[in-house]
């Protein structure tokens, strides 16, 4: 964690509002990332991530600051995410009009053709990912886009890392057949499968 | 066919050692199932991989600032209303206890009743002699005391009112500042 990140949080601790919001300037993408993935809609995701800063400000007492603030804010994040699939039955679905809905990096201005790959990429990542339970979904998003570790996982879905493996196991299974179902797979995706079969696992 | 250990291998990304790799090729060269799900497993990773991050839209802080400040008026909001609870509780508990206590004494009535008469007759007789005393007094004083010295003190009186009113305003703003900002 950065040094002023560590700074940051200490100064919100003693109550300081201007230091949280560094915070929030700081992680506001990946918590929206995780939201994102986890409820399929960007108004969905925005507010699933101000709640969820929100909630991180009021606790940030409990907050050790020889931790990693990413790890402790995303599992505040996925958490919320998941109380909210499973209150509301929020389904990737819901919001037809506004399914996949894509915000363009500001820094990046897609051509058109481009802007409809990664259009078609993220509804084959939201099929993928809709196809899970809640805390599966949560398990593989942290895994894949934000590196947690299985035990950190553990920690943030408050589960045994066997359990973690376990489920990661069957997300990936569910997911894998899921893909072999529907040929979803672009030409850019497209890997030979000679060359899988003389790779190994870990490569 | 058995495909365990090759499913978790391929699902997990087990780290192989050399005699696992060898074993787990030479199950693959067999198996088209896992060889499948090999090949899936790897697509998907490489869709996750490219697939672009997903952006907030901008003013994304200062959206989360309004959202607390609403936050901390309503949590303040709530304090206040938990307060006037407790305080109206307290009167009621109060005005409860004292007309039990009225009650109980009713035997006094009469007493308390010829007493409350007698004080309040005497407080409008010293009202009736400070009134005879003091109007023609009034009456001569604002005679004798210059218009301009009455202005005066109009004038200042109303200036100290203002002054308090303005002071009170504006602590009661920078309190507010202080707690939502
Ligand atoms: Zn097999």
């Amino acid at each position: 964690m950065h040094k002023d990140e560590k700074q940051w949080a200490r100064q919100a601790q003693e109550g300081n509002a201007d230091a949280f919001s560094n915070l929030v300037v700081a992680y506001q993408k990946q918590v929206f990332s995780v939201c994102y993935r986890m409820l399929g809609t960007p108004t969905a995701a925005e507010d699933a991530a101000q709640e969820a800063f929100i909630r991180a400000y009021k606790a940030i007492d409990s907050y050790d600051v020889e931790r990693s603030f990413a790890t402790w804010v995303l599992s505040i994040a996925s958490n919320y995410c998941i109380d909210q699939i499973r209150k509301r039955k929020v389904t990737l679905l819901s919001m037809d009009n506004e399914k996949y809905g894509w915000l363009a990096p500001p820094a990046q201005d897609p051509t058109p053709e481009r802007s409809l790959v990664e259009k078609e990429k993220q509804a084959q990542v939201h099929a993928l990912l809709e196809t899970l339970s809640e805390t599966d979904r949560a398990a593989i998003v942290l895994q894949y886009w934000h590196d947690f570790s299985y035990q950190e996982i553990a920690e943030a879905l408050s589960l045994t890392v066997s359990a973690v493996k376990s489920r990661l196991f069957r997300a990936r299974k569910t997911m894998a057949e899921e893909w072999q179902k529907e040929p979803l797979v672009p030409q850019v995706t497209h890997i030979p499968s000679e060359r899988i079969a003389h790779e190994s696992p870990t490569l | 066919m058995n495909h365990q250990p090759y499913e978790t291998w391929i699902l997990l990304e087990t780290k192989l050692d050399a005699e696992q790799e060898r074993e787990y090729y030479q199950h693959l060269r067999t198996c088209s199932q896992c060889r499948r799900l090999a090949q899936a497993q790897r697509e998907i990773e490489h869709l996750f991989a490219t697939s672009p991050a997903p952006y907030p839209q901008p003013g994304f802080t200062s959206r989360w600032k309004e959202r607390l400040a609403k936050v901390e008026e309503g949590r303040k909001n709530f304090a206040t209303w938990i307060m006037l609870s407790v305080l109206t509780l307290a009167f009621l508990f109060t005005l409860v206890g004292l007309s039990l206590q009225i009650i109980s004494r009713a035997e006094y009535f009469p007493q308390l009743i010829a007493v409350a008469i007698s004080q309040a007759a005497r407080w409008f007789n010293l009202l009736t002699s400070l009134e005879n005393f003091f109007s023609p007094v009034l009456r001569v004083g604002i005679k004798l005391i210059p218009q301009s010295w009455i202005l005066a003190f109009i004038f200042s009186l109303s200036g100290i009112v203002t002054t308090w009113v303005i002071t009170l305003s504006k602590n009661s703003i920078s309190f507010n500042k202080e707690v939502t900002g």
